[in-house]
């Protein structure tokens, strides 16, 4: 079987693309609760869509990364 | 019967059906028993401190009135007769001997339905608005019988003079929950009633409507068909902040508190990156049913539908010798409601309660 080494440059990219992703999860819950003007406390009852919602960005960015480095190798392929 | 034999505080003495097919029933639930074919031996005895009547309406006045005379305890099967006159003269015989009166209306000791009327007596959720209620059953309601010489006997429900129909059978459950949810009696009666499906097998109607109004002006609907089940039975009391529905044992909020901020926002997004822009459209929004889900009456699950409890409280007075408060009452009032209905849809006119059947209840006080 193939032993797969993940570099720490590609640990800490991942980290900063999950970082990123539950800012902005934090950030919609947040905002939510100042438009909507529902209780503060939901920052801490809807945690776990918090957690739901950073791994679906999460996600999303991995997906895009793929189809990006999917261009990118169909590219350098051509030239 | 089967709820009397398991419970070690009553000891069956006696069987009496006319029918013996039936008496032999009975007789071999309660093996100790003696059996009668005529009420008035069964009342001769001392013994006796209470009786159960289940026969058909319209023989329940002549019983129970000597049962009362004889000095017992009475239990008697809904509805209280078929005629008004008669309901009146059981609850006076009932209030001159001083003995126990307990109707078969086992909604009022259906512990569902005990905690649905405290929310709503409650207040917190506004005042009642309409009372709505059905029974649909697709049924023929006969029963085989071994010789047309006892088709009246046996299937008396289908017959005027034995039965009023939909009205003495199902009608009767229900008025009194509208009646106990509104702490009111109505006044006023209006309905119709037809034979549409069943015409060539009963006398009764097999499809009923009435509207009964109460003084401040809410209105009690009643429909019941024997022709149709999809409906099934249901009470439904629509109060300004909630609507029960006390068959379901659900209540359901008008206004529904709203999703959390998170889930608009992200509802929001969904719609915003999803939905069509519509580029002209109606500025009217069907009234459809709500979806709400609502919530439970009673949370914790009960057993059977209130025979029980009521059966045990029954005996409990018996024992005790105590009659328990506005039982009676609130009998009477739901089988003269239903008479009444059953009066307006054969007279084809809005029926006033009258006068001379009020007795000291709620709004009503008799009159002299």
């Amino acid at each position: 079987m193939k032993e797969i080494i993940i570099s720490v440059q590609q640990q800490k990219r991942e980290m900063f693309f999950l970082a990123v992703s539950l800012t902005i999860a934090i950030i919609l819950n947040i905002l939510g609760i100042l438009i909507y003007e529902t209780p503060f406390t939901e920052f801490f009852t809807e945690l776990p869509y918090v957690v739901v919602i950073t791994m679906f960005i999460y996600a999303v960015t991995v997906v895009v990364r793929l189809i990006i480095h999917f261009v990118k190798s169909i590219i350098n392929k051509k030239s | 019967m089967s709820y009397l034999v398991k419970n070690p505080k009553v000891e069956i003495v006696a069987v009496c059906d006319n029918y013996m097919p039936n008496l032999k029933l009975g007789l071999e639930m309660a093996p100790k028993a003696k059996g009668y074919t005529d009420y008035r031996r069964v009342l001769e005895d001392k013994t006796i401190d209470g009786v159960v009547i289940a026969v058909p309406p319209s023989l329940h006045a002549q019983i129970t009135l000597a049962a009362f005379a004889a000095g017992k305890n009475v239990f008697c099967e809904k509805a209280l007769s078929i005629y008004m006159d008669e309901v009146l003269e059981m609850y006076n015989a009932h209030k001159a001997s001083g003995k126990i009166f307990f109707v078969g209306q086992q909604r009022v000791y259906d512990p569902r339905y005990i905690r649905a009327m405290e929310r709503i007596h409650s207040g917190d959720y506004g005042a009642i608005q309409s009372i709505r209620m059905n029974w649909d059953r697709n049924t023929d309601w006969r029963r085989p019988v071994s010789s047309p010489d006892l088709d009246r006997q046996i299937n008396w429900r289908l017959y005027k003079d034995t039965s009023r129909g939909l009205m003495t059978e199902l009608a009767c459950h229900q008025l009194g929950v509208g009646m106990w949810a509104m702490n009111s009696i109505p006044n006023q009666v209006m309905g119709v009633g037809s034979l549409i499906a069943r015409a060539k097998e009963r006398e009764v109607y097999d499809n009923v409507s009435c509207i009964y109004k109460f003084d401040n002006g809410v209105k009690m609907t009643y429909e019941s068909t024997n022709s149709n089940k999809f409906y099934g039975m249901e009470e439904r009391i629509l109060c300004e902040k909630a609507t029960f529905e006390l068959e379901k044992s659900r209540y359901y909020h008008e206004e529904i508190p709203p999703a959390s901020g998170l889930m608009q926002v992200m509802h929001d997004i969904e719609s915003k990156t999803f939905n069509s822009i519509p580029m002209a459209g109606s500025s009217w929004v069907p009234d459809s049913a709500s979806q709400n889900k609502g919530e439970v009456i009673l949370d914790r699950k009960t057993e059977g539908d209130g025979t029980k409890e009521l059966l045990e409280a029954y005996i409990e007075a018996n024992i005790t010798k105590k009659q328990p408060q506005y039982l009676a009452e609130e009998s009477y009032y739901s089988t003269q409601l239903c008479l009444l209905g059953h009066q307006a849809m054969e007279e084809e006119r809005i029926m006033q309660f009258p006068d001379k059947y009020k007795i000291n209840y709620l709004n009503h006080k008799k009159v002299v």
